[in-house]
């Protein structure tokens, strides 16, 4: 070591010695690896700037050049925000429709068919599925992580099921976290807010050796009870821990094997309707647990072709007042990239296993039979092709997918992309997609009071079948400069086979009257929509953000419906919506953030509402970063989502809050 | 076929459930493990670090120090492949050094500052810091240029190439060669 790195050394803090010591440990490197490098340190600028990337990184499409109406939320983005949870990140995304139902539940759908359980939007962490096959829906409440890991959330509103599979009908979402040589060092945050008293996040992130690099983190969050409308306390608080750690080893720049997990176990509490006239509200107390293990192996291969095998496991437990269920999960998927002439081909394989168990604990509330084991398979290929020097690309592809309840699936989509020139793109897109069915389409046995003397009894069939959708999608974006981008979407949706409740012959004894209802797929719908998004540099230190969605929805009984109930979904999303978010940067170090959010009023018993956040943040250094800010500023609190007779939760209000975090990183 | 490992993949796949997710993996790895390529390619962390080792040889800084100073983060792949770059170089009879992860204090000292994208939420302090003084700023952030940067090293196509906010360079007497411009993206 020279005299000057010494003394570097000596001025340097904690982190900067472990870092220079890891780089002394980078220099001593295989022979290879030498060659390679002794290599690039040849290569003259012209060289540099005339040599093609060979491995793909994470972003290497850009967001220009994508046929479908992606968003991505930043890390940067994520920090500015003030928000603690992953779903409240996604109320920016237009497309979405982001409504808060109690202080620990979300419903969140993508264009449209929202619900506490919306079964239309595939929702993932770094791959791994995390919508349950039980009914379909994402349990918001169970799947967290620490913010500052996460590098970046991406939203496709629309069809993904060519690639992704089954309910990715109006839409995908996923999360992708930091690798493990991003997330080096300490990182303690913790804070206080009116909603959630306390919050902390520990993360360690180390590395054995310069190719292998890992972090383990905890995190805990207790979250306080909402009110409902008349003031009175709800019983939704929320006390969760979870813990995990990711590994990524990079033998070499063309091999890479990441193996992460995640633990979390907590208790969580919902306000049910009952059938009691007496206590007509009940509260579930739930005590739920679950963890996964994930192993992604990705390569390069010698003709630069890309190998990608994924798998996982994938368990958890939610015991509830009315039932106790536990699930696994086994997942295995294969998908492999290659360039052929002006074609690149994306293929793969993949195998699904579930099995769950559902004790019933109540007479309201079970499922026939309480065991079930299914299997999903499929295959899928996809080609672009790239026509007048890429000018046009022709995105073309289906899915083949094979389930135990309806058999083969096809999820075909066709989508083209015109790029005249740097500054505009347009793309078209029609394409397939199918919600299979879940558990409780099939396997339900519900009991709802639905008036004095009268129970409703919903029961699942095994005759249901798959929804279905067909989408056309046209895009157009327009960047003049780095500083400034327009995206904007028109779709329009075609729903076939939509799930109803169809109401059966009313069976009376004695004083009491059952009215059995059978899911069935009697309905179809039309959805059209516009989002649009903005990005503006306005100057050197301020930045806007803002966007803007139209929807509209038309459902049909098919001939034969007797299910009056089947057009509830038309009142569950809202008209309009926007989002407009500042991010400035003031001097000595600090940053003054605003968001502003409009929610147009729901058909089903939910008014329009505003909601302003700011935020003060405060950054001295590398190392240190308090921040301050309050939420929902307009308002006392504001009903989002109203839950209607198939869900048996009572929604309570979103408050206005406050919040102090602190966040150390060393 | 060209990966036979492939297939037998595909093969294997309805089988999964029965086998153990080892013995499943291991099967699909290990025959795959062998080509090398023939020509050393590079990869994005790669040509970035270069383009950055390259810096050093065609900007010239109005001030000599003793010694060359690149400031960069430990959170960047980019920072392990430059330190390896530069291990026992020097640019104009200067030796070359690595600050990582460099306090506020140390930032006017250095000559080049790489602020990679994962570390976007000190952009605007680290900028802040360095505007007076003859410092090279370097960044992969999308908009670096908008913000008071000087050279963003931009991802065009499959291709890395350096996007040079030119009046950022010269309000600090920096000069940039004439073959460096010829192989960026200016604006002004």
């Amino acid at each position: 070591m020279t005299e000057f790195m010494a003394n570097k050394f000596k001025s340097a803090g904690k982190n900067q010695r472990i870092a220079l010591f890891c780089i002394a440990l980078q220099t001593v490197d295989t022979a290879g690896a030498d060659d390679t490098l002794s290599h690039l340190k040849t290569l003259s600028l012209q060289e540099l700037s005339a040599t093609t990337v060979s491995i793909a990184s994470k972003n290497q499409q850009p967001i220009s050049e994508t046929p479908s109406a992606v968003f991505v939320i930043s890390h940067e983005e994520i920090r500015r925000s003030g928000m603690q949870s992953i779903p409240e990140l996604l109320r920016k995304v237009p497309g979405l429709e982001v409504a808060r139902v109690d202080a620990n539940q979300w419903a969140i759908s993508s264009r449209g068919f929202n619900g506490i359980n919306a079964n239309k939007l595939l929702v993932m962490m770094d791959g791994r599925t995390v919508y349950d096959p039980l009914n379909s829906g994402v349990y918001w409440n169970e799947h967290d992580y620490p913010l500052e890991d996460i590098d970046r959330i991406e939203v496709i509103c629309g069809p993904g099921a060519t690639l992704w599979g089954s309910n990715a009908v109006n839409g995908v979402i996923n999360i992708v976290t930091r690798s493990a040589q991003e997330s080096q060092g300490v990182l303690l945050s913790g804070g206080t807010s009116k909603e959630e008293p306390g919050f902390g996040t520990f993360r360690y992130g180390g590395r054995l050796n310069p190719d292998f690099n890992y972090r383990v983190y905890g995190k805990y969050n207790h979250r306080e009870d909402f009110h409902f409308g008349n003031g009175d306390k709800a019983n939704d608080s929320l006390d969760m821990g979870r813990a995990g750690f990711r590994s990524d080893w990079t033998p070499d720049a063309r091999k890479n094997l990441i193996v992460q997990g995640d633990y979390f176990n907590g208790d969580m509490q919902q306000s049910l309707n009952s059938l009691d006239p007496v206590n007509p509200i009940t509260a579930d107390n739930a005590k739920k647990y679950g963890g996964n293990l994930l192993l992604r192996w990705q390569q390069t291969l010698e003709n630069d072709s890309r190998l990608q095998i994924r798998s996982y496991f994938d368990h958890a437990v939610r015991n509830h007042s009315r039932l106790d269920y536990r699930r696994s999960t086994f997942d295995l998927d294969l998908q492999h990239d290659f360039s052929w002439q002006a074609h690149n081909v994306t293929w793969g394989a993949g195998y699904r296993f579930n099995s769950d168990q559902l004790e019933q604990k109540q007479v309201l509330l079970r499922f026939d039979p309480s065991q079930r084991d299914v299997h999903l398979f499929n295959v899928f290929a996809q080609d672009e092709w790239r026509f007048l020097e890429d000018e046009l690309r022709l995105i073309y592809g289906s899915k083949v997918e094979h389930n135990d309840f309806t058999g083969f699936e096809i999820q075909p989509s066709a989508r083209l992309l015109w790029m005249p020139n740097r500054q505009h793109s347009m793309w078209g897109a029609v394409s397939r997609a199918v919600r299979v069915p879940a558990r409780v389409d099939h396997d339900l046995n519900v009991l709802f009071n639905v008036g004095p003397g009268t129970t409703a009894n919903v029961i699942g069939d095994d005759n249901f079948d798959s929804e279905s959708a067909i989408t056309y999608e046209l895009g157009y974006r327009f960047f003049p400069s780095d500083a400034f981008t327009l995206d904007t979407t028109l779709f329009y949706s075609d729903y076939g086979r939509l799930s109803t409740t169809e109401p059966q012959t009313p069976i009376v004894n004695g004083e009491n009257t059952t009215i059995p209802f059978l899911i069935a797929n009697k309905a179809n719908g039309e959805t059209y929509g516009w989002e649009t998004a903005l990005n503006w540099r306005v100057s050197e230190r301020w930045r806007m953000q803002g966007s803007y969605s139209l929807f509209a929805i038309a459902l049909h009984q098919r001939d034969g419906s007797l299910d009056s109930a089947a057009t509830v979904a038309e009142g569950n999303s809202a008209r309009n919506r926007f989002n407009l978010s500042s991010y400035f940067n003031l001097p000595y170090q600090l940053e003054f953030d605003a968001h502003w959010y409009y929610t147009d009023h729901l058909i089903n018993q939910v008014r329009a509402y505003h909601r302003l956040d700011l935020r003060l943040g405060w950054q001295p250094n590398l190392h240190f970063e308090l921040a301050v800010g309050a939420q929902n500023l307009l308002d006392n609190r504001h009903l989002e989502f109203s839950p209607y007779l198939d869900n048996a939760v009572i929604s309570s209000e979103f408050e206005r809050n406050y919040y102090l975090k602190a966040t150390v990183r060393y | 076929m060209r990966y036979p490992s492939l297939s037998a993949v595909l093969a294997n796949v309805g089988a999964a459930a029965r086998r153990s997710l080892l013995v499943l993996l291991l099967g699909c790895l290990l025959p795959i493990q062998s080509g090398r390529a023939d020509e050393p390619r590079f990869n994005e962390t790669e040509l970035k670090a270069a383009y950055l080792y390259n810096f050093a040889y065609f900007v010239n800084w109005p001030a000599a120090n003793k010694e060359f100073l690149f400031c960069s983060y430990a959170n960047s792949p980019v920072t392990g492949i430059l330190a390896q770059l530069i291990e026992g170089e020097r640019v104009h009879d200067q030796p070359i050094q690595l600050i990582i992860d460099p306090v506020p204090a140390q930032l006017h000292e250095c000559q080049v500052i790489y602020i990679p994208a994962q570390q976007e939420r000190i952009l605007a302090a680290t900028l802040e810091f360095v505007r007076p003084f003859p410092v090279l700023t370097v960044s992969d952030i999308a908009d670096f240029e908008h913000r008071g940067g000087m050279i963003r090293l931009a991802n065009d196509g499959p291709r890395i190439q350096p996007v040079i906010q030119l009046k950022n360079v010269t309000r600090t007497g920096l000069t940039i060669s004439s073959k460096l411009l010829r192989s960026s993206r200016l604006l002004e």
